[in-house]
């Protein structure tokens, strides 16, 4: 008697709880991260790790995210986040140039740091030679320029410009999760450590 | 014999010479260690002397002192170490020896002549090609000083005093510096810095091969104030964002400033002048506490062709205007108060500036505006001999504006005349909004545009007909410009409407457009003429909703373009092939060569086409079914012509491909 009493408050408390769950998975995080993943691989160049690491090293509500999305109808979740236009690509490939070529040597010598926003900053300008302290200065502020104009345009041509900030969270992690060991970024409080 | 001293008077030095001299009439050695000694601006700890017969005539002495601290400099020594034989020549005590000290981390040691007259003391002190005399009038407490050749590595410390987180790198410093001690000790001097190398621990300074030529007078004391004609030649600077690279020019430089007790820095006056270039004038004053400094700055360009290239070019970059071009004079005034920009105002005298992209053009600008609270003048009137953008020229024009608090108001209509028709501002707003951040409404009017001369500019075929319309509300801010109202072009003998039209970043990174436009009764007969398609006669209506150019390139849009079903509908054989080649392979399908070879025109019952364009992909369709295909064209009377197409989804390079390749050549690709 009791034990179907306690059955029966079981279940008609998961009912209530799963009654007032409401999962509204509108923007498309995982396919968002997808492209992320590749635009920051791309310009930031070869991963040093095998790929496979990112995706399986995922924490479980990640997995949770992805599973719901296989649930939900494609016109709730899009399937995907196109970063693939040739306007998109021109500009990953200017970024890469310039992370190869100004960039990369100062973010070894831990001169430069990603930001929690998804951009980047001279944290410590001491580290770069006078020679090129100026233009470093000018190449951070076009890598910026170009990464607001990313992260706004993804969000736009996929027809939610509200899906800014999100687009640029998640590109911010990308950035932080592909640098290489000793470089600098910005943890969520707006600190700078050393991954 | 061992002297023990506390804290001994400025006189214990010289009753220590006096203890030497007892010391020559005998043979004995005397030791002397003294703790601490202190006179007005002089601490020294840690002193140890030792006097001794020499081998020569004269005494040997030897004088180490762990720290000597000036306070007057904040010089600050540490291992000072005289070794010396000291005599009496006619009434005056010599040392001549060695003598070095050790400067933040180098050891500085050299040759050294010593001379004591009564209170007068004087040093000599070579090493390699430096040089230091120094002259001290003990009574009158003045030191004299002349260098030669010093290296500024070894004032690092001296330096670093002055502003702490300055590291000297290389250089020679020379010159001449006059001390007076006292309750308000002043230093005053003339010296010369030659290939100085400096950097800042916090990088936000620095210099390479830079020459510097200062005269100098100071007052040392609880409040330092100074007063300095400067000018600074060759090398490269950096000072925060801003680079100079002077290479054979230089910068004439005076400037007279304070350092409160509370720290931070009072600029009373500040002026550089670069003859015939600029002159920037200011009074500034920074607080610990703040970033910003309060104060004026006033920046006259004389000449702005040198002073953007070589002057201004890093801060140009860094805003993103690199390589801004520009020929005449201008002046602008800002002030600033509380950590904010109250008041800023502008003068331009036959000014020119270009963007080295082509994007945007002024050619001289005349005139003045004003952003403040209180401005100088109430109206203000900007006008130029000509502007362009992205090669559209247009001018001359003029705008009178009224200059308020923050914001700049048109105060009446102002017209640009631009390809045979014009621009007519009807209402303008700038406002600074309180992040500083830009903010434009505008009511803008178009009048009679010549399309052939817009298309002959940005090197499209040419259009017939004229674009006019109203765009009561244009509003700009952080790089997107949004506007209500239609555009109406007027062109093939009907309309063109364009509304809802949003630009972003319109001269930034990834220009975008974005707009609804819809098409009226164009005349078919004069399209295809002026894209050499084949003629077709009929008219065309139609819309092309969301449409959206990155870079002025298409990426969405969603098109539905039809003849109208009345009037007189024909076709050309040219044009027929031309469209089957728009419809992919698939629409050859329903061509029949032989009869249409036949004929040189058919009439056509319905024409059109439909295209969704996304992520590059065009999803076609046309006037109706067609089995599996679509119609293209669907012909009327004997003999008929219908193109049908059957391929769904190409791919928007190719369809562009193809429609070029059937305007340019006029032959037809089929693939």
């Amino acid at each position: 008697m009791s034990k179907a009493v306690l059955i029966g408050a079981v279940a008609a408390l998961s009912l209530v709880l799963a009654s007032c769950v409401t999962i509204n998975v509108y923007f498309p995080a995982a396919a968002a991260e997808r492209a992320a993943q590749e635009f920051v691989g791309k310009v930031i160049g070869e991963q040093p790790s095998p790929s496979g690491e990112a995706e399986g090293g995922r924490e479980p509500q990640a997995l949770l995210m992805r599973l719901l999305e296989l649930l939900i109808p494609v016109a709730h979740a899009r399937p995907d986040i196109d970063i693939r236009t040739p306007q998109i690509q021109a500009i990953q490939a200017r970024m890469a140039e310039r992370f190869q070529n100004v960039l990369k040597p100062h973010f070894d010598n831990g001169a430069l740091g990603f930001t929690r926003d998804g951009l980047i900053e001279i944290v410590d300008p001491g580290k770069i030679p006078l020679r090129e302290r100026a233009a470093v200065q000018q190449a951070v502020a076009e890598d910026n320029r170009d990464r607001n104009a990313v992260y706004r345009e993804i969000a736009v041509a996929n027809g939610h410009p509200e899906w800014e900030p999100d687009i640029r969270a998640i590109f911010a992690r990308q950035w932080i999760e592909q640098a290489r060991p000793g470089w600098r970024y910005q943890d969520g409080e707006g600190r700078w450590t050393q991954k | 014999m061992t002297l023990h001293g506390g804290r001994l008077k400025s006189k214990a030095v010289f009753a220590l010479a006096g203890l030497c001299h007892a010391a020559t009439a005998g043979a004995f050695a005397l030791r002397g260690s003294v703790l601490a000694l202190e006179a007005p601006g002089i601490q020294a700890e840690g002193i140890a002397m030792l006097a001794a017969p020499g081998p020569e005539p004269g005494i040997r002495l030897e004088v180490a002192v762990a720290r000597l601290y000036l306070k007057a400099l904040a010089l600050d020594v540490s291992d000072l170490r005289v070794s010396c034989l000291l005599r009496q020549e006619q009434g005056e005590w010599h040392c001549r020896g060695r003598g070095g000290w050790r400067w933040a981390e180098e050891r500085i040691e050299g040759e050294l002549a010593l001379r004591i007259a009564g209170e007068k003391l004087s040093l000599d002190w070579q090493r390699a090609s430096a040089s230091v005399h120094l002259e001290a009038d003990v009574e009158r407490g003045a030191v004299r000083a002349s260098l030669a050749g010093l290296p500024l590595a070894s004032l690092a410390a001296l330096g670093s005093a002055v502003w702490p987180t300055l590291l000297l790198q290389e250089g020679t410093l020379g010159g001449r510096f006059v001390l007076s001690l006292g309750a308000e000790p002043r230093l005053r001097g003339d010296f010369r810095i030659e290939r100085m190398a400096f950097d800042t621990r916090d990088g936000s300074a620095g210099a390479i091969g830079a020459g510097m030529t200062v005269r100098f007078s100071s007052i040392l004391g609880a409040t330092p104030r100074a007063e300095l004609e400067a000018t600074l030649s060759g090398g490269e600077w950096l000072l925060g964002p801003l680079y100079l690279a002077l290479g054979e020019d230089s910068l004439a430089l005076d400037a007279a400033f304070r350092i409160p007790p509370a720290r931070g820095l009072e600029l009373e006056r500040l002026r550089v002048i670069e003859p015939g270039v600029f002159t920037l004038e200011g009074d500034l004053r920074w607080r610990p506490d703040r970033v910003w400094p309060d104060g004026g700055i006033s920046l006259r360009v004389e000449d702005a062709e040198p002073f953007l290239a070589r002057r201004v070019f890093s801060l140009l970059s860094l805003a993103g205007f690199a390589g801004l071009e520009g020929k005449g004079s201008a002046a602008i005034r800002l002030r600033l108060e509380r950590g904010g920009l109250t008041q800023l105002s502008f003068e331009a005298d036959a000014l020119g500036l270009r963007d080295p992209k082509g994007r945007w053009a002024f050619e001289d600008l005349r005139g003045s505006f004003e952003f403040s609270s209180a401005p100088r003048v109430p109206e203000s009137e900007l006008s130029g001999s000509s502007a362009a953008f992205f090669g559209i020229g247009a001018g001359p024009w003029r705008v009178r504006l009224r200059n308020g608090s923050r914001s700049l108001i048109l105060s009446e209509a102002s017209r640009l005349e631009m390809l045979g028709g014009a621009v007519i501002l009807e209402e303008g707003r700038i406002a600074l909004g309180l992040d500083d951040s830009i903010e434009a409404s505008l009511a803008v009017a178009i009048e009679g545009i010549s399309l052939p001369e817009l298309a002959a500019r940005l090197d499209w075929p040419p259009f017939p007909g004229t674009v006019s319309g109203r765009l009561p509300k244009a509003h700009y801010r952080a790089g997107r410009l949004e506007t209500e109202g239609t555009l109406e072009i007027a062109v093939f003998d009907g309309r063109i409407l364009a509304r809802g039209l949003s630009m972003e970043r319109p001269f930034g990174t990834l220009p975008t457009l974005s707009a609804d436009v819809l098409l009226e009764r164009l005349d078919l007969a004069r399209i295809t003429s002026v894209f050499d398609f084949g003629l077709i006669e009929g008219r065309l209506s139609g819309r092309i909703e969301g449409l959206r150019l990155i870079d002025w390139q298409p990426v969405a849009f969603s098109a539905q373009l039809a003849s109208e079903r009345s009037g007189r509908r024909r076709i050309s054989q040219r044009a027929v092939e031309n469209l089957a080649a728009l419809g992919g392979g698939g629409a050859a399908a329903a061509l029949q060569r032989g009869i249409v070879g036949a004929f040189s025109s058919f009439a056509y019952e319905e024409l059109g086409l439909s295209c969704v364009l996304s992520r590059y992909v065009c999803t076609m369709g046309g006037v109706g079914s067609a089995g599996d295909g679509y119609f293209i064209l669907r012909g009327r009377g004997i003999p008929r012509v219908d193109v049908i197409g059957y391929q769904r989804e190409v791919d928007w390079p190719v369809l562009i491909a193809r429609l070029k390749a059937a305007l340019s050549s006029g032959t037809v690709v089929v693939e």
